[in-house]
């Protein structure tokens, strides 16, 4: 054989620990980054920003937090959705078949409350609209350029925002992460003919770590939190229409007029703001959660550089506001 | 599909057992559905067990169980799509059809039970084994596969009359008349359970011991509200209870959440659900009971509960506004029955304050 | 095999992959190795405009979606959250008056170019030549000129302009790298072999310096002008729509304790029918 295809053979073979025609390299720890405000509120009530159709509105305020104390809820992971909005890293590995080396899927891995997602780059169909869903649903993956674009179905109901808004079983999420340097930027698409009027668009940024904290998926084992659940499994908690006894309080808080805390396509763009202009009054001075330096003394600190990864997000499992 | 906690650091050996899992999967996970998709005749076979299939698009799901003395089905689908669903079982097995069990009288249920019987063999002896005097007819559905259903749906079947009578092949050829029948067949445990006064009052699920699979029916239909069908016995509190019944028989995948090993329901119509999308279909149903039991409680009559749209936030999920049972039909027939009934019934009791 | 005598060092290799390899052959593949890491794109022949892997002229639309209590309007004094501010940076925050930028006719304090995506509005994104990308705002009014380095030059310098509300911005395109084939497989089978993946496709990256001091949030929260703000424009398609990200990256040892980091998404729009230009404003 020639010398320059003997190079060539050494040079794919040193290199094989790259996915095979993979652009980008995604894999390792990615450690979340982005200071937003993602996924968290402070507010029972909070659908600002994301444009919720008229059921998933009612949905929303239907929602007593109480409901998480039902036995099959207190363990319920979150949707793929949580990639971009929930507190947690990120950790990708590819999967590259043992004897042709092809990649075969990268997997991201499972972490805290948010299943395990195969994204399977081999051109695989998806299942049948009959087949069971799961958690971390079904995913496949392309590459656009330099971006990772995944589009993932068959995953559960379960939260938008946490605690605040659903997502339905037919919803379908797109997300697309483009590498630069030591940066992973996600672009996540979900749209849902259910409880969406249209697509919620979130960004996320992730950085590349070796330092980690690790909260793997474990075991979950529900207990009996609210004891008159239990006794009558019958019972679903949730608010009546118009019962919320939360409706109002960002407006009280923070001043934002309901109809925008009410979520909806027309608040994302900027339009509405002429809309706001007339009808919001800042708050004379932030009252909670205000942020700023460490120690300064009012309000939760900022996420500290490493984004929030760590504990998990309160509430999950607690008693239910008296 | 158990999947052992890996350190992160090896994943090497991750990777093989990853790969070596992959390829013992269930057959969800797209390549093996794709294996499982016949030609182009609008039925969908989807593996659900080693041993177990959905065929849906036949009218009504149907859950075949291929064993060593042949298939046993829970319902046949539609009379129109019985050829295509024997094929389907064909490309499965060439076992005979030993035993159909119908979950209620519903004709996209019931339709197929002629020829997918006819093509089938009974489990039973001849009359020659049975004893002198008895036909083959009487004994052994005469060669036939049998069918199983609870008495109410052969009640039903018997009573209907002129264009909606049911052709005496759809009948069942054996019932029951109280809560549960039980068997042993094909390798596989059977409990047939009543559901009373639930969708109609001829219900059952099927529940499949071993394989941990519960066919349930029209009492679970991911494509519209529960049909409850008053005229022949049907009631909301009946389906209620129902639903919660199949709560408690179904187990969800913990302690181990990652695991996939969690009991599967077929339902009526639409896609396999598990015992956290149970819990969502439960809940609406029993969030809209909540609704009208609550407008009706403020003196509002059919027209002002309709106008009060107590299905919102549920309704683009699980209702419909086309065919016969929409999510109108629904909310009547919720209040119907909630306001003939007395204050402080079980329902009242019901919401968390 | 038979050994060869030449200068360069030789390795024999397993019969399974033949003959033999040179130094400089290992020193190739040493090198290349690394670049499997991030895309390989180097600069480009030809001017900015002709070698765009990405269009991005048209109009965006803001999608506020993220942030949007203090985005979508003014947040209350004090509201710092989420920004990683130190304390020089809150004794600045905390003295937020808007009365005094509207006196010193500093409306435009949080319009500057390392918040300008935050602000809700519109971009119109045009080549004004082969070698500078305008984006307009509509909201502020705002002009940003990306200027590229012309073919075969380096990077233009920011020169002797005074600092401004946008700065001076440069930018590259980086191009996106196709992946390495594996060569000599055992031949597959028809129906795995994929479809050739199609390269298309990169990214923006904008550096900006020369600033005005400004202010990352509405309220106060200031960057120095010692700020340098690092952009990467990344356009993906999903069904109908056209979104572009800018990942943004404000780097302020004055005032921030870490990188300000965040990614805003915009939606492309036909035409420019909802442009809609308004002035800078100090209170909203």
């Amino acid at each position: 054989m020639s010398r320059r295809l003997f190079t060539l053979v050494l040079l794919c073979s040193l290199t094989a620990t790259a996915p095979a025609l993979a652009q980008t390299d995604l894999s390792g720890w990615w450690a979340r980054q982005s200071q937003n405000d993602n996924g968290y509120s402070n507010d029972p009530v909070d659908l600002i920003g994301i444009p919720v159709s008229a059921d998933g509105r009612a949905k929303a305020l239907s929602y007593n937090i109480a409901a998480l104390s039902a036995t099959e809820r207190q363990c319920q992971m979150y949707t793929p959705w949580y990639i971009v909005f929930g507190p947690f890293p990120l950790q990708i590995i590819p999967e590259q078949d043992p004897v042709t080396q092809k990649l075969l899927a990268y997997r991201i891995m499972g972490w805290g409350d948010r299943g395990e997602q195969t994204v399977w780059m081999d051109g695989r169909p998806r299942p049948s609209p009959n087949a069971p869903h799961t958690h971390g649903g079904f995913s496949t993956g392309t590459w656009e350029g330099n971006s990772l674009k995944v589009v993932t179905t068959h995953f559960k109901m379960g939260d938008m925002k946490r605690h605040r808004a659903i997502s339905s079983d037919r919803a379908t999420m797109t997300y697309t992460l483009t590498r630069h340097d030591d940066l992973l930027t996600v672009t996540g698409i979900l749209e849902d003919p259910v409880y969406l009027a249209e697509p919620f668009v979130l960004t996320e940024i992730f950085q590349l770590s070796s330092a980690t904290s690790f909260f793997p998926l474990t075991a979950c084992e529900p207990i009996e939190e609210l004891p008159h659940l239990h006794e009558n499994p019958a019972l679903v908690p949730h608010y009546l229409p118009g019962k919320n006894p939360f409706m109002n309080e960002m407006t009280r808080k923070k001043g934002i007029p309901l109809e925008a805390v009410m979520g909806g396509p027309e608040t994302i763009y900027p339009e509405y703001r002429k809309k706001l202009k007339d009808s919001y009054k800042a708050p004379e001075k932030c009252l909670e959660s205000c942020g700023g330096p460490p120690g300064a003394g009012r309000g939760a600190p900022p996420p500290a550089a490493g984004g929030r990864g760590g504990a998990p997000p309160p509430g999950r499992g607690a008693p239910p506001p008296k | 599909m158990k999947r052992p906690i890996k350190p992160w650091k090896n994943a090497a050996a991750g990777s093989a057992l990853f790969l070596t899992l992959l390829s013992g999967a269930l057959g969800w996970s797209g390549r093996a559905a794709a294996q499982q998709a016949g030609p182009a005749d609008g039925l969908d076979v989807q593996q659900l067990r080693p041993n177990l299939y959905l065929i849906a698009g036949a009218g009504g799901n149907i859950v075949a169980q291929v064993g060593p003395i042949g298939v046993v089905l829970v319902d046949s689908g539609s009379t129109q799509a019985a050829p295509r669903v024997l094929a389907a079982i064909r490309r499965l097995t060439p076992l005979p059809v030993r035993y159909i069990i119908n979950t209620s009288m519903e004709r996209d249920h019931v339709g197929g039970n002629d020829l997918l019987t006819s093509s089938g063999l009974s489990i039973l002896p001849g009359a020659v084994a049975a004893g002198a005097g008895l036909s083959d007819t009487l004994v052994s559905n005469a060669g036939k596969a049998s069918v199983l259903a609870h008495e109410n749906v052969q009640t039903r079947m018997s009573e209907a009359t002129g264009a909606n009578a049911y052709p005496f092949p759809l009948w069942p050829t054996k019932t029951f008349a109280f809560h549960s029948y039980s068997m042993y067949l094909n390798g596989e445990g059977y409990r047939v359970i009543h559901q009373p006064a639930a969708h109609t009052d001829g219900d059952v699920v099927v529940e499949f011991r071993r394989n941990d699979v519960i066919a349930t029916g029209d009492l679970v239909d991911t494509t519209r509200w529960p049909v409850i069908d008053t005229a022949r016995g049907g009631s909301v509190q009946g389906t209620l209870d129902a639903l919660n019944r199949l709560m408690d028989m179904t187990i969800f995948n913990l302690p181990i959440q990652w695991n996939d090993d969690r009991t599967l329901l077929v339902p009526g119509h639409g896609r396999v659900y598990d015992k956290l999308d149970l819990l969502e279909y439960r809940d609406a149903v029993t969030i809209v009971r909540d609704r009208v039991e609550d407008l009706i409680k403020e003196g509002k009559n059919l027209q002002q509960v309709k106008a009060a749209n107590p299905t919102l936030g549920y309704r683009s999920q699980y209702g419909t506004d086309r065919g016969e049972w929409t999510t109108d039909k629904f909310v009547e027939t919720m209040f119907q029955e909630l306001s003939t009934r007395k204050p402080g019934g079980s329902g009242a009791a019901a919401r968390v304050k | 095999m038979r050994a060869h005598t030449h200068g360069a060092r030789r390795f024999r290799l397993r019969q399974g992959f033949g003959g033999r390899v040179s130094a400089a052959g290992l020193a190739l593949v040493a090198a290349l190795v690394p670049l499997q890491a991030q895309r390989g794109g180097g600069p480009p022949a030809g001017p900015a405009r002709t070698v765009a892997p990405i269009d991005l002229t048209g109009y965006w639309v803001s999608i506020v979606s993220m942030d949007w209590r203090w985005r979508m309007v003014t947040p209350a004094k004090g509201d710092y959250s989420g920004i990683p501010m130190n304390a020089a940076s809150k004794t600045v925050a905390d003295a937020w008056d808007p009365a005094k930028d509207e006196a010193a006719g500093e409306q435009c304090k949080s319009y500057g170019a390392p918040a300008i995506m935050s602000v809700p509005g519109r971009l119109h994104i045009t080549w004004q030549d082969d070698t500078t990308l305008k984006v307009d705002t509509d909201a502020g009014q705002q002009t940003r000129l990306l200027r590229f380095a012309a073919a075969g030059t380096a990077a233009a310098p920011a020169g002797k302009t005074p600092p401004s509300w946008q700065g001076t911005s440069v930018a590259q395109w980086q191009m996106s790298s196709p992946g390495l084939a594996l060569m000599l497989r055992p031949q597959e089978r028809a129906a795995d072999v994929p479809a050739p993946a199609a390269v298309r496709g990169g990214t923006l990256k904008v550096t900006t310096t020369n600033l005005r001091a400004g202010y990352l949030r509405k309220n106060g929260v200031p960057y120095s002008a010692n700020a340098m703000l690092t952009e990467y424009w990344d356009v993906t398609k999903s069904g109908n729509d056209t979104l572009l990200t800018v990942t943004t990256i404000v780097d302020d040892p004055t005032y921030l304790r870490t990188r300000r980091l965040i990614a805003y998404p915009f939606k492309k729009e036909a035409n420019g029918d909802k442009w809609d230009p308004t002035p800078c404003s100090a209170r909203w």
